[in-house]
């Protein structure tokens, strides 16, 4: 290409343009190969002409040079046609400068190979979400275009395309048709939105290792510290860093790898130095100390705790490292800036890396006084640090310190906490910590009266056979409680129930195969013993005659959790008789509770209903460690039967307690007296393969799900959900005498 | 019978044994007056090993029963076996140890069934004596014997527990793992393996212990810390010898064997 290219005349009819054009046109050709420019001008005059005023050239011309960088070849030809062929011919042509302004994000997440994939990914939301309302014509907007390109730098930074094509079809799938939710799925300001976008993301999430770290802690410094994660995605915790307080670690959701430092490293890294903190730190006094006093006082004592940890594993020391920014020592110019941040970061690496780079002479000062202090003396502590601190600041302070313009790219090490636990103010906390903790709390979603903050489960969506991310929220409370006498009552009433029940009880002995040796009948012959025999024989003396072996089952480990359905449908009264479901289920329930306390096992008892997705109501009446007592009875006797049965979660959250018994049955016994409904769902098949896919993870987790069902037309469906493991039981009078019945027939 | 010699029964070498406060001396006073001697511990922290260094001490020959669940009282006391001749009575280690003055060591004594360990009680009282009915003879124990029991109290089971006539018949010690100073003693002696790395090894080991309850039923033992300072004497590198020794043998549990490598990473940097 050619001087003429490089200096050709734009052909425009807009004056704004060529202003526009006038003042760009020389950073475009300084950055622009000649092929690159020669696209550039053909965008700009191809907008120009499309009869869509100047706007979309002005911006082209502003914004495609920075592109054409990053892409390369081919790369602004591409765009403009994109542009012209999806968007401007569409309902959608109003969104073309938002689409082309969104590449100021966009070139900072993608790489340069990746445009096609980026304008496919465009391409497939708009063509998925603009739609026609008679069938002809593609007449309406995309309602979520612009939400969407709002949030483009954060959904290619943090999604990969695989994960940005599952969170964008499930907005279509559930959204398609509501313009107003669609927006605000796209622009990630609903919790669904963003629950669904956090399973997609790249990187480690959190949950998945938390078991890791847990033993981690455990076995390197027998810490029992509660983890709890906070999400660094949504702005307003950008600047959060981890920190440890009454006993639990806050901690970023999820890393990616870093400098070759594998994400559960960097976890690792993170609660090692938090540790290190709580061993070796003890807050001073900060009340007379300057921020940046501070700042260095934190730098010299980050450094000493984890010299004083590696001690014990120097394999953390390499990590740490690994984590540390890499600064050049002469990128922030200290004329003009302040180069506090800068100058601890360097500080830090010098103080934890003997290889460092840095000439500076106060710098190699201050790291051999350090490493003279470390190896000289015998217990160092958080003065130490400060009085380091101080003096290095004193020595290398300059004016230009407290200039507003600090020096802050990448002077933070990300597994450093915020150091709180090493300062204590006398006088009230500074307002930016309250400020902070405000924001925290904003971030939680608000719940009137629940003490407890909810669960949250997923949900099985049939139709699209996938979960929907933390779709139901299950509240667990203590069931309330009266007159403990009722249910005595209710057992007097039933005594040759309970004599009958004793008798079958005590035949109850089950599991766990035993050899019986020494019997007079047997399986087996059992030689050593009948060889014995023959020689007694021999020998004169007796024989004895027991010399067969048997089988038999000894020890029973078994854990049960009985959940009550308690929906509205229980206050039904049982023909024939004048009391309702739930009464003649309290008399089931209690014969149940007595008989499985003089069995011995390890027995749970739960209630649940459910008002709509956003409460479930899951109720603690007897817990596995708790004891058939009066309190259990008195919460027993105040059963009430309200709202509607959103079975899945409830099996699901009482499956998250069953699993944690240690015993080698599991058994859930789900009693309900009709099919799982809410009224948030109109189609009852919903509910219902969503409780049969709870069932299945259950069955998969190693408990033996069983349902007994009180409706007379369960048999429509109740297969669908639990397979063969159910009763109905069409006669509810006697549902007193048949539940402890079928129990033991289950456990025998 | 008369030609038996119980002096094969004698250890001929000294074994290692680091002592890890007085329980020597302890022992020792025990063995003085014959009291039976209950003892207590982890697997791996060296039980065996300390009877049988006590026993060359003492100059005295021991016999040691591994017992099990199907042990029976005549696995013990001794029966009537076939011979040519018709029927020949043969001597239990018990009564073995009993009639020539042997320490008898039940190794892992709670796995046999409780009513088994009943036969034992006339010995280990003021009688000292034992009735082998099916012979016919009333055992009088030599002046020279001794009863030592071990087991591992928090392995077994509430099941397996032994019967309270039956522990209120010993006195008792308590052994555990060494503390890092002396188990890294017992790790650079016993598989020669330098003390840097047997320091560190013990330090591993102590996080594995760390764990038990966590996934882990028992943390690695003294036992196979020695075995990874012996792989490492024999030129498998420390990271290896760790995980073949120490990890692999007592965690399936992928997550918990994760876990443990970091651990390895943390300590060997």
């Amino acid at each position: 290409m050619t001087k003429s290219t490089q200096f050709r005349q734009l052909h425009c009819a807009f004056d704004s343009v060529h202003t526009e054009f006038n003042k760009q046109i020389e950073t475009a050709r300084q950055r622009l190969s000649p092929s690159l420019l020669d696209e550039y001008y053909d965008g700009v005059e191809f907008f120009a002409k499309i009869g869509q005023g100047p706007s979309i050239s002005i911006t082209f011309v502003s914004m495609m040079y920075w592109v054409g960088e990053h892409f390369g070849e081919g790369s602004i030809k591409k765009i403009t046609d994109f542009s012209y062929q999806t968007i401007t011919r569409s309902p959608n042509k109003d969104f073309l400068v938002d689409f082309l302004l969104s590449f100021m994000e966009v070139i900072n997440h993608a790489k340069a190979d990746e445009l096609d994939e980026y304008l496919a990914f465009i391409d497939y939301h708009l063509a998925k979400t603009t739609y026609s309302v008679h069938g002809i014509h593609v007449t309406h907007s995309s309602p979520s275009f612009k939400a969407l390109l709002s949030k483009i730098g954060m959904i290619l930074g943090r999604l990969d395309y695989k994960g940005a094509y599952a969170w964008v079809d499930y907005g279509l799938r559930y959204f398609k048709r509501h313009p107003d939710q669609q927006e605000a799925f796209f622009s990630l300001s609903t919790s669904d939105s963003r629950a669904v976008f956090q399973r997609q993301r790249k990187g480690l999430l959190f949950v998945d290792v938390e078991r890791q770290l847990y033993l981690l802690q455990k076995s390197l410094w027998g810490k029992d510290y509660v983890y709890a994660s906070y999400s660094s995605d949504f702005e307003r915790l950008q600047f959060f860093r981890p920190y440890i307080k009454d006993g639990t670690i806050r901690l970023p959701d999820v890393y990616n790898e870093l400098n070759g430092v594998s994400p559960l490293r960097r976890y690792l890294a993170l609660i090692s130095h938090l540790i290190a903190h709580q061993q070796f730190t003890k807050a001073v006094i900060a009340d007379n100390l300057s921020p940046h006093q501070r700042l260095f006082a934190e730098v010299f004592e980050d450094a000493r705790v984890e010299y004083l940890s590696a001690k014990r594993y120097p394999g953390l020391t390499s990590i740490w490292r690994n984590l540390m920014p890499e600064l050049d020592e002469f990128d922030c110019d200290e004329t003009k800036q302040s180069g506090v941040k800068h100058r601890a970061s360097i500080l830090s690496r010098a103080l934890i890396d003997d290889n460092h780079p840095y000439k500076n002479a106060d710098i190699l000062d201050y790291a051999a006084r350090f490493k003279a202090l470390m190896i000289g003396k015998e217990n160092t502590s958080t003065e130490d640090s400060l009085a380091l601190g101080i003096s290095f600041l004193a020595k290398t302070k300059k004016a230009s310190d407290s200039l507003a313009d600090l020096y802050f790219d990448n002077t933070e090490a990300s597994y450093r906490d915020d150091n709180r636990m090493m300062w204590r103010f006398i006088e009230r906390e500074d307002e930016g910590e309250k400020l902070f903790i405000a924001e925290l709390y904003n971030d939680m979603e608000p719940v009137a009266v629940e003490a407890i903050p909810p669960r949250y489960y997923d949900e099985w969506d049939f139709f699209h056979k996938s979960y929907k991310p933390d779709w139901v929220s299950v509240y667990e409370r203590l069931h309330s409680h009266s007159d403990p006498s009722k249910i005595d009552e209710l057992l007097a009433r039933h005594a040759n129930l309970v004599k009958q029940l004793k008798r079958v009880l005590d035949l109850l002995k089950p599991q766990n195969k035993k050899r019986l040796r020494y019997q007079e009948e047997g399986a087996e012959l059992d030689l050593d013993i009948a060889l014995r025999s023959v020689i007694d024989f021999k020998n004169g003396s007796q024989p004895d005659t027991r010399i067969n072996s048997d089988f038999e089952h000894d020890s029973r480990s078994v854990s049960v959790l009985l959940l009550l359905d308690l929906s509205e449908s229980l206050n039904d009264i049982v023909p024939g008789t004048n009391r309702s479901i739930l009464e003649l289920l309290q008399e089931a329930v209690s014969l149940l509770g007595w008989a499985v306390e003089q069995l011995g096992d390890n027995f749970a008892i739960a209630g649940f209903n459910s008002d709509t997705r956003e409460r479930v109501m899951y109720y603690h009446i007897k817990g596995y460690s708790e004891h058939w007592d009066d309190t259990v009875k008195s919460r027993l006797a105040d059963l009430k039967a309200e709202y509607s049965t959103r079975m899945g979660a409830a099996i699901r959250h009482g499956a998250h307690y069953l699993d944690l018994q240690q015993s080698d049955k599991k058994l859930m016994l789900i009693l309900t007296d009709g099919e799982p409904s809410d009224i948030d769902v109109p189609n009852s098949k919903v509910l219902i393969k969503d409780t049969h896919k709870a069932v299945q993870e259950c069955q998969q987790k190693g408990m033996y799900p069983y349902c007994i069902s009180l409706d007379n037309k369960a048999d429509s469906y109740i297969s669908d959900i639990f397979g063969s493991h159910y009763s109905v039981i069409d006669r509810i009078e006697s549902l007193p005498k048949e539940l402890p019945k079928l129990f033991m027939s289950l456990t025998k | 019978m008369g030609n038996f010699d119980i002096n094969q029964f004698k250890v001929r070498e000294l074994p290692f044994y680091q002592a890890q406060s007085n329980e020597v001396e302890l022992y020792t006073a025990a063995y003085q007056s014959r009291l039976p001697v209950m003892i207590k511990g982890p697997t791996g922290c060296g039980k065996s090993r300390f009877i049988e260094h006590m026993a060359h001490q003492l100059d005295k020959p021991i016999i040691t029963v591994s017992c099990n669940e199907d042990i029976t009282a005549s696995d013990l006391i001794g029966r009537f076996l076939l011979d040519a001749n018709g029927t020949r009575w043969v001597d239990g280690p018990l009564t073995l140890a009993a009639r020539h003055g042997a320490i008898c060591y039940l190794d892992e004594v709670v796995e046999a069934r409780q009513d088994t360990m009943v036969v034992i009680h006339s010995l280990t009282d003021h009688r000292r004596e034992l009735m082998l009915d099916k012979k016919g003879e009333l055992l009088k124990a030599h002046p020279d014997f001794q009863l030592v029991i071990s087991y591992n109290p928090g392995y077994q089971s509430l099941m397996k527990d032994l019967k309270q006539s039956t522990k209120q018949r010993f006195v008792a010690m308590d052994f555990d793992f060494a503390s890092e100073e002396l188990e890294t003693i017992i790790v650079t002696q016993e598989s020669g393996v330098d003390q840097d790395i047997a320091a560190k090894l013990v330090q591993f080991a102590n996080t594995t212990r760390a764990l038990v309850g966590h996934g882990l039923d028992e943390g690695a033992s003294t036992r196979l810390l020695n075995y990874a300072g012996t792989l490492i004497v024999g030129g498998v590198d420390v990271r290896d010898a760790c995980q073949m020794a120490m990890v692999k043998p007592i965690t399936d549990d992928a997550e918990v064997r994760e876990t443990m490598q970091t651990s390895i990473e943390a300590i060997f940097g």
